[in-house]
This record gives C-alpha cells, sequence and structure tokens, in this order.
C-alpha cells in the first residue's frame, strides 16, 4: 500500500509558480528519492507533504488518510519525522537534551511514562532510550557538549538522531549529506538502509549526489522547474533522455 | 434621522483618517523592518507638541498652519533619524522582540521628555481662522477642520500608494521582503534607505501630529490612544499594507461613531468588541500580505537557562541567606525600608511571571500589568467586601481568573503572527481594563480601591494586620510560589517551553502542539501576575488605576530584562537592583519614565543578557583564564556535563 500519496499538487508564491500539478506515491518500506537542479522544488515539495506550508491545490494522503489540512504537528504524530536542508537543533541544548526533549515529546502523545511532571532529572526509561539512540548513531562522544558548537556533520546526525527519536513510519530527509565529507556521506548512506532495514521506516529524501542517490534509492523521482520531468526505478531514470537534458548529462557520467 | 447620520458618517471618517496617519507610519515600518513601532504613537504626540510650540496661542492662517505641521513632521524625523542610528540599527539582526521592547522604551523616555519639558497640563489649540466656522449645507453643520483632517489623510494616502507603486519605497520594501542580504548585494543600499524610510515614518507621525493638534487637547496621553488604534488598524488591515490601514481605520471610526450613539455611558468599549471578533474569523486581515513572521531568531540564549551547577551548594547557602536576610528584615528595618522591600518581592514574582512567556516560551506581553491589576482589584474588592472569605481561596481565585483571561487572549492571538499579536493585544488587554475599571462603580472608577485591610488566615491563627506579619506572609508565600515554578520550569514542562522557544517549527515537527504550549505558558504567566496582583493589594492596601498604566506594564519587562531574560532569577535579581536603585533615587519624581525607559534601552543596547549573563561571561572568562593556567584538569568549555550533575 502507498504510505504516502500527493495528487496534483500546485503551490504559488506569489506569482512564481513552484510546484505545477505535482504527483507521486511512495510504497511503504521503500528509499524514494526527489533530485532536480537547484530551486527545482525539492525542499517546497518536502514543506507541502509535512505540512510546513500549505499547498495552493491537490491533495497529500499520509497511510490512506487526508492530511492536506493537517497541521505539522498533527503529521508528526501520525509518524512522519523530518530534517531540514539546513540542519535545525536546539541550539542551547546539550546533545543529550535535544534527544531527550524529542522522547518526550512523542512519550507525551503516544501517552507512554515520560517521568513525573516536576521530576528535574528525565525519567529512567527516557535516558535510557536516548542514550541507546545517541550510541547508535555515533555521538556519544560528545554527548554533553552544547548543540550550538557541534561540527556540521555532528549536527546533521543530531537532526537525525531527533528525527528518529519520534519512531516515525516516513522519514523525510532533505539533502541529508549535503556539505559533508565523502566518508561521513558513506556513514549517513549506511545509516539510511540500516534505519530502513531493520525499523523497517520508508525513507523520503532530496539529494545532490548521484552516487547515493542511485545506490539507495528503489525509485526517483526527477523535478525540474516544478514539474515532474520522470519518475521510475534507478534503471529507468539512468537511461532516460529527458532526465539527460535536465543535469546536462554532467551528474549522469559520475554516476 | 437622516442628519444625524450624516453627521456619525462624518464624524467615523474624521477619526478614521486621524487614525490612518498614525496606522500609516506603523504600517510602513513594519513593512520594511518587520517590527511594530511602539513608540509611534509617543512621536505623534511629540509632533503635536511640537507644533503647539511653534503656534505659541496665535490663531494662524491655513497656510501657516501646514508649514508648521511641516516643521514639525521635519522635527520628528530628524528625531528618527536618531532613533534609527541609535537603536533600530543596531537590533536589526537579534530577535526582533528585543525590537518590540526597544521601542517600547524608547516610548516611555518621550512621555517623561514631554512631561519634563512641556509638564503634563491640558493644552488646547484653535483650527486655523479659515476652517473656525462650521460649514453649513441645509440643515447640516460640518466642521471645516473636521473637513481638512479628512483631506488630509487622503492626500497622505495618495501619496504613500505613489510612493509605494511608483517610487523607489516599493521596490525597497519588496527586496527586503524577499531577501535583505541579497538586495545589498543587488546594489541597493539597504542602510541607507532604511534609514531614509524610517525617517519617512517618523516624519508622518510627526507632520499627523501637526496637523491633528486643533481636533483634541493636548496631553502627555495623547499618543496612548492613537497608538493602540493605529495597531488595530493596521491588523485589521493586514499587515504592512497601506490601504488595508486606510480601511482598517476607517471601520475603526465607524465602530466608535456607532458606539458613541447606540453606547454613550460604554465609550471606547466597541472598539475592541470589534477586534476581538474581527481576529477570530479573520486573523490574517482584510489585505493579507506576503510578510512572513518575522524570525524569531531564539539564538540570543545561552545554554545557562538550563542551569549552571558548578557552585550548587554555594547557591543554595546563597539564596538561603538571603531569604534569612529578607525575613529579618521587619526586626531592624523602618516602615518605608519595608515597604520597599515588600514591593520588591512582590515585582520580582510579577518580573518571574512575565519571564515564563519572555525567556522560556519566546514571547513577550506588553499589558502584563492587566493580570497584576485583575489580580489587585479582585482581592481589593474580596478583602474589603467580603472578609468572611478565606484568603488562600481569594489567592486561588486569582489565579484562576488570570488564567482564564490569558486563555481568552491567547485563543485570539496566539493563532498567527503569534509574537506580534501577542504584542498588541497584550497592550489592547491592559487598555479594555483600564477601562472597565474606570466605567465600575465598584472598583472606585479613577479613584482606585483604597484602604484595603489586611487579611487574617482565620483556620491558622493568624492576624496578618501588622506590616510584619504580612510581610512574613508575603515572603513565604512567593519563596513557595517561586521553588513551585522552579521545579515546574526544570523538569519536562520546561524543557518543552524552551524548545517552542529555540525552534518552534522544528518542535512542531516533533509532534508538539506549539500553539497549546504557548497558550498554557501564557496562562501560567497571566495566573503568576494576577497572584502576584493579589499579594500586593493587601500590602500596599491601595490599588489605582496606575497598576495598569504603561509605566506599570513596563515593570516586569525592566527588571527580567535587568537582572537577565536568559536565568530564571535574573527577574527577582533585576526587581531587587531596581527597588534599590528607586530608593536611592526616590526624591526625585517626575523622572520615573524617562530613567524607567532609557534604563531599558541602555540594558537591550548594551547588555542584552542583563546582570546575571554579565556575571556569567565574567565567571566563564574566569574559568577559561584558570583553564589556560592548568591545562590538563580541564574539559572544554562546551563539554562541561549539563544533566548528570545537576
Ligand atoms: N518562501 C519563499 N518565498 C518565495 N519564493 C520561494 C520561497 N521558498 C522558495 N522559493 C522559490 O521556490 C523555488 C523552489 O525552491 P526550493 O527551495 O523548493 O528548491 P530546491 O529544489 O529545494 O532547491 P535546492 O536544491 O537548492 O535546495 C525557488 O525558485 C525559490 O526561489
Ligand atoms: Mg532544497
Amino acid at each position: 500500500m502507498d504510505i504516502l500519496r500527493v495528487e496534483e499538487v500546485d503551490k504559488n508564491y506569489g506569482a512564481l509558480e513552484v510546484l505545477k500539478q505535482v504527483s507521486l506515491s511512495v510504497p511503504a518500506g521503500c528509499i524514494f528519492a526527489i533530485i532536480g537542479p537547484n530551486g527545482a522544488g525539492k525542499t517546497t515539495l518536502f514543506k507541502v507533504m509535512t505540512g510546513e506550508s500549505p499547498c495552493n491545490a491537490g491533495n497529500v494522503f499520509f497511510q490512506g488518510e487526508n492530511v492536506t489540512r493537517a497541521p505539522a504537528h498533527w503529521r508528526a504524530r501520525a509518524g512522519m519525522g523530518r530534517t531540514f536542508q539546513v540542519a535545525r537543533v536546539f541550539n542551547d541544548f546539550s546533545v543529550l537534551e535535544n534527544v531527550v526533549a524529542a522522547i518526550e515529546a512523542r512519550r507525551r502523545y503516544q501517552h507512554q511514562p515520560a517521568g513525573r511532571f516536576w521530576a528535574v532529572e528525565p525519567a529512567r526509561e527516557v535516558l535510557a532510550e536516548a542514550h541507546q539512540l545517541i550510541a547508535d548513531i555515533g555521538l556519544a562522544t560528545v554527548i554533553s557538549h552544547a548543540a550550538r558548537f557541534l561540527s556540521h556533520g555532528d549536527r546533521k546526525r543530531l537532526e537525525f538522531v531527533i528525527a528518529l527519536a519520534l519512531k516515525p513510519r516516513v522519514l523525510m530527509l532533505d539533502e541529508p549529506t549535503a556539505g559533508m565529507s565523502p566518508a561521513d556521506r558513506l556513514g549517513i548512506a549506511d545509516l539510511i538502509l540500516r534505519i530502513r532495514d531493520q525499523m523497517g521506516v520508508t525513507v523520503v529524501m532530496t539529494e545532490h549526489d548521484m552516487d547515493i542517490v542511485f545506490r539507495l534509492a528503489d525509485r526517483i523521482m526527477v523535478l525540474s522547474y516544478g514539474e515532474t520531468v520522470a519518475c521510475g526505478g534507478v534503471a529507468d531514470i539512468k537511461g532516460n533522455p529527458a532526465v539527460q537534458e535536465v543535469y546536462l548529462g554532467k551528474e549522469m557520467n559520475h554516476a | 434621522m437622516a442628519t444625524q447620520l450624516i453627521f456619525a458618517i462624518f464624524n467615523a471618517l474624521s477619526m478614521g483618517m486621524a487614525i490612518f496617519m498614525v496606522a500609516a507610519g506603523i504600517t510602513l515600518i513594519f513593512g520594511l523592518l518587520k517590527i511594530l513601532n511602539m513608540a509611534q504613537g509617543a512621536f505623534f504626540m511629540i509632533g503635536a507638541y511640537i507644533a503647539f510650540s511653534l503656534i505659541d496661542h496665535q490663531q494662524l492662517s491655513l497656510l501657516a498652519f501646514i508649514g508648521v505641521a511641516l516643521l514639525a513632521g521635519l522635527g520628528v524625523a530628524v528625531l528618527g533619524l536618531l532613533t534609527d542610528r541609535l537603536i533600530l540599527s543596531r537590533l536589526r539582526h537579534v530577535d526582533y522582540h528585543y525590537m518590540l521592547i526597544a521601542t517600547f522604551a524608547l516610548m516611555m523616555v518621550c512621555q517623561g521628555a514631554v512631561k519634563l519639558i512641556w509638564g503634563v497640563n491640558f493644552f488646547s489649540v484653535m483650527p486655523p481662522l479659515v476652517l473656525d466656522q462650521p460649514l453649513q449645507i441645509g440643515t447640516l453643520f460640518l466642521s471645516r477642520y473636521s473637513l481638512f483632517v479628512i483631506a488630509a489623510g487622503l492626500v497622505i494616502y495618495v501619496i504613500l500608494e505613489v510612493a509605494i507603486h511608483r517610487l523607489w519605497l516599493g521596490k525597497l520594501m519588496q527586496s527586503l521582503a524577499s531577501n535583505p542580504w541579497m538586495s545589498g548585494l543587488l546594489g541597493i543600499n539597504v542602510s541607507l534607505g532604511l534609514t531614509f524610510s524610517v525617517m519617512f515614518a517618523f516624519f508622518l507621525a510627526g507632520l499627523a501630529g501637526g496637523l491633528m493638534l486643533p481636533l483634541q487637547s493636548l496631553s502627555p496621553q495623547l499618543g496612548d490612544a492613537y497608538l493602540l488604534y493605529g495597531f488595530f488598524a493596521i491588523i485589521i488591515g493586514g499587515l504592512g499594507n497601506v490601504r488595508g490601514a486606510l480601511l482598517g481605520s476607517i471601520l475603526l471610526g465607524l465602530v466608535n461613531s456607532l458606539n458613541t450613539i447606540l453606547l454613550p455611558e460604554w465609550p471606547g468599549i466597541a472598539i475592541y468588541v470589534v477586534l476581538a471578533v474581527f481576529l477570530f474569523f479573520r486573523p490574517e486581515g482584510l489585505f493579507p500580505s506576503l510578510a512572513s513572521q518575522p524570525q524569531s531568531a531564539g539564538e540570543q540564549g545561552s545554554s545557562a537557562m538550563v542551569g549552571n551547577k558548578a557552585h550548587r551548594p554555594a547557591w543554595m547557602v546563597a539564596g538561603a541567606l538571603v531569604v534569612v536576610l529578607a525575613a529579618s528584615l521587619p526586626l531592624w528595618a523602618n516602615g518605608g525600608l519595608l515597604y520597599v522591600a515588600g514591593s520588591a518581592i512582590v515585582y520580582g514574582l510579577f518580573a518571574l511571571s512575565w519571564n515564563i512567556l519572555f525567556g522560556y516560551t519566546g514571547l513577550a506581553s506588553f499589558g502584563h500589568s492587566a493580570f497584576f491589576a485583575i489580580g489587585a482589584y479582585f482581592t481589593g474588592v474580596l478583602l474589603r467586601d467580603w472578609p468572611q472569605v478565606p484568603f488562600l481561596l481569594v489567592l486561588l481565585g486569582c489565579a484562576v481568573f488570570g488564567a482564564v483571561v490569558a486563555c481568552l487572549v491567547g485563543a485570539l492571538a496566539l493563532r498567527r503572527l503569534a509574537g506580534i499579536f501577542l504584542a498588541v493585544l497584550t497592550i489592547a488587554l491592559a487598555e479594555v481594563t483600564r477601562l472597565l475599571i474606570s466605567y465600575s462603580d465598584f472598583l472606585g472608577r479613577e479613584d482606585g480601591l483604597v484602604g484595603i485591610p489586611r487579611p487574617k488566615l482565620a483556620w491558622l491563627g493568624f492576624d496578618l494586620d501588622s506590616s510584619a506579619a504580612y510581610y512574613w506572609f508575603l515572603l513565604a508565600a512567593v519563596v513557595l510560589l517561586v521553588a513551585v515554578l522552579w521545579w515546574v520550569l526544570h523538569g519536562r514542562f520546561g524543557r518543552l517551553l524552551l524548545i517552542t522557544r529555540q525552534d518552534p517549527e522544528r518542535a512542531a515537527f516533533l509532534g508538539v502542539n506549539v500553539t497549546r504550549v504557548r497558550t498554557a505558558s501564557f496562562m501560567l504567566s497571566g495566573a503568576v501576575a494576577a497572584v502576584a496582583g493579589g499579594l500586593y493589594a493587601p500590602w500596599a492596601r491601595i490599588v489605582t488605576l496606575e497598576q495598569v498604566s504603561f509605566l506599570a506594564s513596563t515593570q516586569p519587562v525592566l527588571n527580567a530584562m535587568l537582572g537577565g531574560v536568559h536565568s530564571f532569577w535574573g527577574p527577582m535579581v533585576g526587581a531587587v537592583i531596581f527597588a534599590v536603585l528607586e530608593y536611592g533615587t526616590r526624591t526625585f519624581v517626575g523622572l520615573s519614565e524617562i530613567m524607567v525607559g532609557a534604563l531599558l534601552l541602555l540594558i537591550i543596547l548594551a547588555a542584552p543578557n542583563g546582570v546575571v549573563g554579565l556575571w556569567r561571561a565574567w565567571a566563564s572568562r574566569a574559568r577559561t583564564y584558570r583553564a589556560t593556567q592548568r591545562p590538563r584538569e580541564t574539559e572544554p568549555e562546551s563539554g562541561e556535563p549539563l544533566r548528570e550533575s545537576r
């Protein structure tokens, strides 16, 4: 079944049409990549899908429900986790506090024990869960550093942990490897695969690095100037002349 | 009947145009800087005073009158230049709330300055000769001067539309709205353009002040009503939009005109009702602009709110000493000092309640005195007229009352553009509270409640009639409340508030219902402020309308900023420091507004993290210094374990 479906979405900023009749559907358990040149509207599509900004026309369905008008926090509670193109974490908090806050937020709406209301310390089970997640992603060495002072790669990872702390059904990643070193990129790619395989999380991602896209993605959608150029499996996309044109053959040769 | 109707519409138009002349400047500055200039009303008033001094009790010809108004506009434009260079341009890159607070402080300074220069008396000025006689059309007498105001408003509107659609102003606004940084690259001199536009907006305020001088009598309160109505007009019309401001202003004029006809004994109330209804059904205004929520930086902070544990035991001993010292006061201090100390304790709690909203949730209230007054009047009336109600129950009632009011205001304000709407609606709340009190006989109207008796705690056998006894009760109650708040704000509720302050969007994507969290925080804040008011009433034994003035609303802001908004204890520290300052300078009456405003401005510009922030910076420098002396024993600054060692 399609876990996430977008139907004929339009999005304008004033007179600028950023998305024109975009449709897509993401089967559960797959890794779905949205690619396209800068300014194609990928981030805007993410905003529409996650509820950050409303669309002008069209519908978004999440797990069979029409969520077009649902606010962001509602979609998050229903199981949609996301990261931002420029990592956003809680700068005044330490790494551990970031993760604890995220876990407490989830436990609150899932009505799981989140510790006493007046307790200054987070509950033991919350702390255990946080330490587990942080160790998993390899941030244990910086666990008490203030998020403000983290390196770029660690910030990205921290944002990843925060999104995972939601135990999402779908994880929306906007350029998860942007600005990272090649080694870090591979690490993130492995992580994405692991998340999908071990936790059964569906992944929707945008990415400029074609190596990573072709390695991870089950399905790829190509967006250009807000219009769908092509959509299909890796082989379809690689051989598609329209896609070659969008990319001027440049990135495709690398692949 | 028909004449009455025409007359009402005519009055509505002239009032609407008067509002528009102020609203135009506000909406212009909002369109450019994404801030509400809280000082616009004060500069309008200064324009009026300048014109008053220039006219000097003569009756001028029309041309000379217009010339005087233009001069007043120029004078205020120069003040605008100063304001921009000294204040606004320095705050362009920090959280917009600091800019809001700075203009609020500037308003206080202006009011104080006007009182010093021109005194507090009312003056009135005749319209120019040609406009003095009414115009007769059939049986209808219309004031020529009002016609002149309407015409002036229309002319200003046309000039603004041309400037925006045909001249540089519009281009500047557009490029700033989309991307200030890019427009810098594109060769538009943003800083110069902004300064010029700010001067233009100030010029409008001064000009309006001069033109409308004969419309009403002149006093230092003149700007307040116009500021509020100007805010309402641009909220109704759509922020940052000149045509919306015009329509919004006229609508307000109509509402007010109907109010005087249909509800003559409650003047000025209908506008608030209409605003509330309007906000409920159409929060985006008549002409929603593309202008989005100003960037809430939330970056101001330091991780310090989460606690500085390095010297915990030392701090606990220090805290205990402070409480013991405070408790010993009645034994050795004189009555005056004791009174100041008791008030400082109450104001500390009040400031803390404000900071729950600002420091923890990232929202600023500019009418917090409304909650304080609600608590104070509620308690005052009950103690005076129903002394049999147990006092603790009364305080509980204050908390509930404050929370309910906060919930209602929050329901209107916290849906869209939360920061801006809350700023305006809290000011409106203070104003409407003041109006309602001044219309209510049992609240003492303009005279306030006097002779409020001190309570008895019957079932504990305490009589709190003496100052010392009530002071001890006050101290105990505040210590208890602060302790409870400490626990609540340092636990998971505190973390929830802090993540919504730091990045509301990120928090929403963690499943946090940001609007609900903000409303909860506002309710808590309102409840605590009302309890502070409730504790204050029997201490001062008198509550008056002064408790709902702008000055009273500035008090918690100042105390919190002075102590440091990024610290739980900051507001209390600030309240004590301010009390000491005030006690030391109590002989200079009349300076209070200037002092409060200037101090607040100084803090925002020079030390936005307050005294506690300065202390922390100093302490961390000292630590780093020690670390460089003994490099091996230390860990990196950020490596200090934040959670475990609490
Ligand atoms: N808030 C906004 N207001 C106006 N225009 C916008 C806004 N956000 C994005 N745009 C425009 O929409 C278009 C698509 O932007 P978007 O960020 O979705 O592109 P993208 O595909 O994510 O690009 P990139 O690969 O660089 O991240 C761009 O032309 C951009 O200028
Ligand atoms: Mg993008």
